[in-house]
């Protein structure tokens, strides 16, 4: 099992590129997720955790772990949150209030009896981009909400800890975390880091606490961090962000509004790490600690889709795009299960009966239900399976634009994927390889490690779906 | 393609690329420079690297100033700069403490754990300036890499543009310059001083720029600077490596203080507790302690705050820091011109232990484990003196009133002077290096002496503008005129030269103090004669015999230095020349001619040591 810890809003948008990724195949199983953030409720929390509204008992999160968001210290029980208060109390000695003032200004660390602007942050409501207030916070609770992540990291195969050095939270406690983490599994566990730097702007208004300057002051300061004290505790890292004079594709989009999912290209590029870099570590000379950047090809616009990710079991084209492929049949060959759905649960198509009939037939049985209604529950769960793979669609189609991806895959999926881009698809056509599918019904999905026991209709749309892709792929 | 990181116009013909290197555009302007933006609480130091680290060692270089464009900027080269000198000149204390204290509490632990190499802080408080609670106003603290680094909040006290008034103002800022010109020479002498390396230190940037290459070395280090600290510094070695940490003392101005340091030397070392040993003086008050032991139990830190509760610091281990834990540390610095005793206390004594045994010897254990090294030898500490407590290095490191001769122990007729003001001398000249001719020593070491500390002859001691007149030498001078003119004699033992003419009073001799002998102290009587113009004028009268008694004299102390007896001969004649400056300098006083029949050989001699003779020459024409 390899251990991805996703820091702050960066982390988190690269979380659920890792997720997308997995969704579709181009990243392996299994892999787990320990999300970090201060704050669990943003709308990006929400989206990661639910992947888009489409986790469901019908059809599981693609990335363990990630269905939960920790904050970095345990802000529910803290009795005060103003960050003075955090250290200081009415006992405390005065060589402690010292020392507090010594290392905190005003404006963070407040006065005593400061209120308002000389009360300091208040953490309560967020880290106002001072990773200096949330390096201590997050150094100051590590025993108490990261306790769970350092057993997870000591059983993990290998550690991957993504994230921004833009903001606060997250360009706050990257680096003790990293260091922290690295106390506890030491030194031979693989581990590396996948960073963005300024890959989004904020809108240009005024008053605000953090503007864009402040941005680039965290990553500028982060980096000087990284290089001094971080870069030596990770075996690789890569670090992300947009260059001087950006083609379109690769220019800093505007930050999501209401803390929502900011659609970049960026972060996908950063869940590439999670290949690149231990491809890239010679374990023979760990101690290199490199640190890499990806390059972008402005005359192939879809060179991130040819790159090669992960190469699924029976499939001859490794590349991003073949994975997008798959995932728009699948997604044709759902809805004509819907559009067709009595076919479907009678298995009222040709050899229907003798293949998927049969099987669904006996597993219904074993659990005391109609085979019909047994199927159609299988249905709503590659619906529900269907939506993950329109939510992963979907993004790609806004980052990358509606392009053409005939060139990719597979050659069954390649020339179903033509029906599809001719509009020519039709119900039988998806009824015609769910039946060439079974005879993978043995043999798909097994490759895949399960941390659960899905129900039967979940465990049959899911044996489903492997054969599917088995048959796209062969 | 496109390097896709910002600050980036590379071509890359590869789809990746390494990048080991922070890159220069990284670095936000200086307008926006933001120092709550590193993360870590130590921020502010991390800032103060920064800073330093932009500074440019091209000399006659406009340096960058991003405190005129930032003003919430708080560490800036020049507040650096009074920081430093002002720690230098006593206006800024260091005061070193422990982050896991109790006292420090979960602030302290948070930081300590953080940067568990900075556990032992070394803060600064103004020497003049009150802050919380009575305390001495804590002012910056100190950082292995930018050596020293601003509180952010005394900006509104106005109090930077108080300091630079009081440092720009200091007379002796040229000589603070001075020290740590020397400082530096140590740093470069270890092969420690690498300024322009690509990963130096912003410390020795910042030094480097401060001091520029026109300020020499004062050379004063050894004599005229108390050490404090020590600090944890970042160097790179100029052999190549990585960087690494050292620990080292910085000066701080006090003239005089090797000189001071070495009366502590005549006070008892007595070991109080397991702790600390303290010096005492013979009425068994304690002068000073010195801590041999990381304390056990804290106290309340500061001066300001003696009814600060007391409590167990953490357990934390601190083999191999036990020179940052404080050991080796003075406490409790008492009025170190407090009358002490005549024995001296390096070595032992018949039933007590010395300084070497209780002090030195197991400080130099503790300073061996805090360098990393399995063991420490006399020439690690003279190599990198500022690596080492004043109470290693003044005792092991020369000074450099050294060079000019041994160590030596006083009578009290001298150590009784010190209650002027001025400090004693330590060291006198050697009568190895003294020859016929050269210009008379105000201070010599007896020669004869078997062990490090020989007997310390004082004619006059201190600066021109405050010198303080013993006489001991023309003491020795007029006995061994009286003898010349045979008014005065060996006592049958040896032991004494009697003025036999004046009721046998003691001119000079052995005395015995705390069961330790001196080969030769001139006794009260004798110094009582040469303070009298009656004898001057009398010893003046006796021109012929002058004479005779400067001609026998004129022709001794020649021959092969390092021979005893020739030793002894020159302390004879150094006595004797300032005997006769001292006669034929009084009122009227006239120039003796250069002739007169000579002695031909001494009567006799006093013993000093072994093969060291003091000759006792009789002249010719003097009465039975």
């Amino acid at each position: 099992m390899d251990l991805v810890i996703a820091v702050g809003g960066g982390g988190q948008h690269i979380a659920l590129s890792i997720a997308r990724l997995l969704r579709i195949g181009a990243l392996a199983d299994p892999i787990e997720a320990f999300v970090i953030d201060a704050d669990s409720d943003s709308r990006l929390a929400g989206k990661l955790k639910l992947f888009g509204n489409t986790v469901s008992r019908e059809c599981p999160h693609p990335l363990d772990g990630a269905q939960t968001v920790v904050p970095p210290f345990a802000r529910d029980t803290m009795k005060e949150t103003a960050f003075r208060k955090i250290f200081l109390d009415d006992r405390a000695d005065p060589l402690e209030r010292e020392l507090f003032e010594l290392f905190y200004d005003e404006e963070s660390g407040g006065v005593e009896n400061g209120s308002g602007p000389m009360a300091g942050v208040d953490i309560g409501k967020g880290m106002f981009a001072n990773p200096s207030v949330g390096s201590a916070v997050f150094a100051s609770s590590k025993g108490g909400a990261m306790e769970p992540l350092f057993g997870k990291a000591r059983t993990a195969a290998r550690i991957f800890v993504v994230g921004s050095f833009l903001g606060g939270t997250g360009a706050g406690i990257m680096h003790q975390l990293i260091k922290l983490v690295r106390e506890a599994v030491g030194p031979a566990k693989p581990m590396y880091g996948a960073f963005l730097l300024r890959w989004f702007d904020l809108p240009p208004t005024t008053g605000q606490t953090v503007d864009v300057a402040t941005l680039l002051a965290s990553m500028g300061h982060g980096l000087e961090y990284f290089y001094r004290y971080t870069k030596a505790l990770l075996d690789a890292s890569m670090l992300l962000g947009v260059p001087d004079n950006p083609t379109q594709q690769i220019k800093a989009v505007p930050a999501a509004a209401e803390n929502d999912e900011t659609l970049s290209i960026y972060p996908l590029l950063a869940a590439s790490a999670l290949l690149m870099l231990p491809d890239k570590t010679d374990t023979q000379a760990r101690a290199m600690h490199r640190t890499y950047g990806l390059s972008h090809d402005e005359h192939d616009p879809l060179w991130v889709l040819r790159r090669k990710w992960n190469t699924p079991r029976g499939s001859k084209d490794p590349s991003l795009g073949a994975r997008l492929v798959e995932a728009v049949v699948l997604q044709e060959i759902y809805r004509s299960f819907r559009e067709k759905d009595s076919d479907f649960a009678d298995f009222d198509y040709e050899k229907g009966r003798a293949t998927w009939g049969s099987l669904i037939e006996n597993v219904a049985r074993r659990n005391n239900e109609k085979p019909a209604a047994f199927a159609r529950r299988v249905l709503g769960c590659l619906e529900a399976r269907s939506a993950q793979l329109r939510f992963v669609t979907w993004w790609f189609n806004t980052v990358f634009g509606n392009v053409d991806l005939s060139l990719f895959g597979d050659p069954r999926a390649r020339q179903l994927y033509a029906v599809h881009r001719d509009r020519g698809w039709k119900a039988p056509v998806a009824f015609k390889i769910l039946v060439d599918a079974f005879q993978y019904e043995t043999s798909a999905g097994a490759a895949r490690e399960k941390n659960r026991t899905p129900d039967p209709d979940v465990e049959l749309a899911e044996k489903i779906e492997a054969a599917l892709l088995a048959a796209l792929r062969n | 393609m496109i390097q896709l990181i910002p600050g980036s116009n590379d071509a890359s013909p590869t789809d990746s690329f390494a990048l080991d290197q922070k890159k220069g555009a990284w670095t936000p302007a200086a307008s926006h420079l933001r120092t709550k933006s590193f993360p870590t609480p130590f921020a502010q130091a991390e800032m103060m690297t920064h800073v330093l680290t932009q500074l440019s060692l091209d000399p006659g270089a406009a340096q960058s100033a991003p405190e005129t464009v930032n003003d919430k900027l708080q560490q800036t080269f020049e507040r650096w700069r009074l920081l430093l000198l002002g720690l230098v000149l006593g206006e800024v204390v260091l005061d070193p403490v422990d982050l896991r204290r109790n006292e420090a509490d979960n602030f302290g632990g948070m930081l300590s754990d953080l940067r568990p190499e900075c556990r032992f802080l070394g803060l600064l408080r103004d020497a003049r300036h009150q802050g919380m609670e009575g305390r001495k106003l804590m002012v910056g603290a100190a950082d292995p890499h930018c050596l020293l680094w601003c509180a952010p909040r005394l900006a509104r006290l106005n109090y930077w543009s108080d300091l630079k008034t009081r440092i720009d103002s200091n007379p002796y800022r040229q000589e603070a310059y001075g020290l740590l010109a020397d400082w530096r020479t140590h740093f470069e002498r270890a092969s420690l001083w690498n300024p322009s390396h690509e990963r130096a230190p912003a410390w020795q940037k910042g030094l480097h720029t401060l001091l520029g290459e026109n300020t020499r070395p004062a050379n004063a280090l050894a004599d005229h600077a108390r050490m404090v600290g020590p600090l944890r510094l970042n160097v790179v070695p100029r052999a190549g490596g990585d960087a690494e940490d050292v620990i080292a003392y910085l000066p701080v101005r006090e003239p005089q203080w090797a000189a001071r340091f070495a009366e502590l030397l005549f006070f008892q070392p007595v070991r109080r507790d397991a702790g600390s040993v303290e010096l005492v003086d013979p009425n068994g008050r304690s002068v000073v302690s010195i801590r041999m032991a990381p304390r056990t139990l804290a106290q309340g830190a500061h001066q300001a705050a003696p009814g600060a509760a007391s409590a167990a610091v953490d357990a934390a281990p601190i083999a191999g820091f036990e020179l940052l834990a404080g050991v080796g540390r003075f406490e409790a610095l008492a009025n170190v011109g407090r009358g002490h005793g005549q024995a001296h206390w390096l070595e032992d004594h018949a039933n007590a232990q010395g300084y070497r045994a209780l002090v030195l010897n197991p400080l130099m254990a503790a300073a061996a484990r805090s360098h990393r090294r399995a063991t420490l030898s006399d020439e690690d500490v003279t190599g990198f003196p500022i690596g080492y407590p004043d109470t290693i290095r003044l005792v092991v490191a020369p000074s450099s009133g050294a060079a000019d001769g041994p160590r030596i122990m006083l009578s009290r007729e001298v150590t009784n002077r010190a209650a002027t003001g001025t400090p004693l001398p330590a060291y006198g000249t050697a009568l190895t290096h003294w020859k016929p001719g050269d210009a008379l020593p105000a201070i010599v070491a007896v020669p004869g002496a078997t062990g490090n500390l020989a007997v310390g002859l004082v004619e006059a001691f201190g600066p021109a503008e405050r010198r303080v007149d013993v006489g001991e030498l023309r003491a020795l001078g007029f006995a061994l005129f009286l003898y010349f003119m045979g008014e005065a004699e060996l006592r049958s033992d040896g032991a004494r030269i009697l003025w036999t003419h004046d009721d046998g009073k003691e001119l000079c001799g052995r005395v015995v103090f705390n069961q330790t002998e001196r080969a030769l102290e001139v006794l009260r009587d004798g110094l009582n004669a040469v303070m009298s113009e009656t004898e001057r004028a009398r010893c003046r009268d006796r021109l012929a015999t002058l004479q005779r008694f400067a001609a026998t004299w004129r022709s001794v102390g020649e021959g092969d230095a390092e021979r005893p007896e020739v030793q002894a001969a020159r302390l004879g004649r150094v006595a004797v020349e300032h005997f006769l400056h001292w006669v034929l300098g009084a009122p009227g006083g006239f120039v003796i001619g250069q002739f007169g029949l000579k002695a031909a050989a001494p009567a006799e001699h006093y013993v000093l040591g072994l093969n060291a003779r003091l000759p006792l020459y009789l002249d010719v024409f003097a009465r039975d």
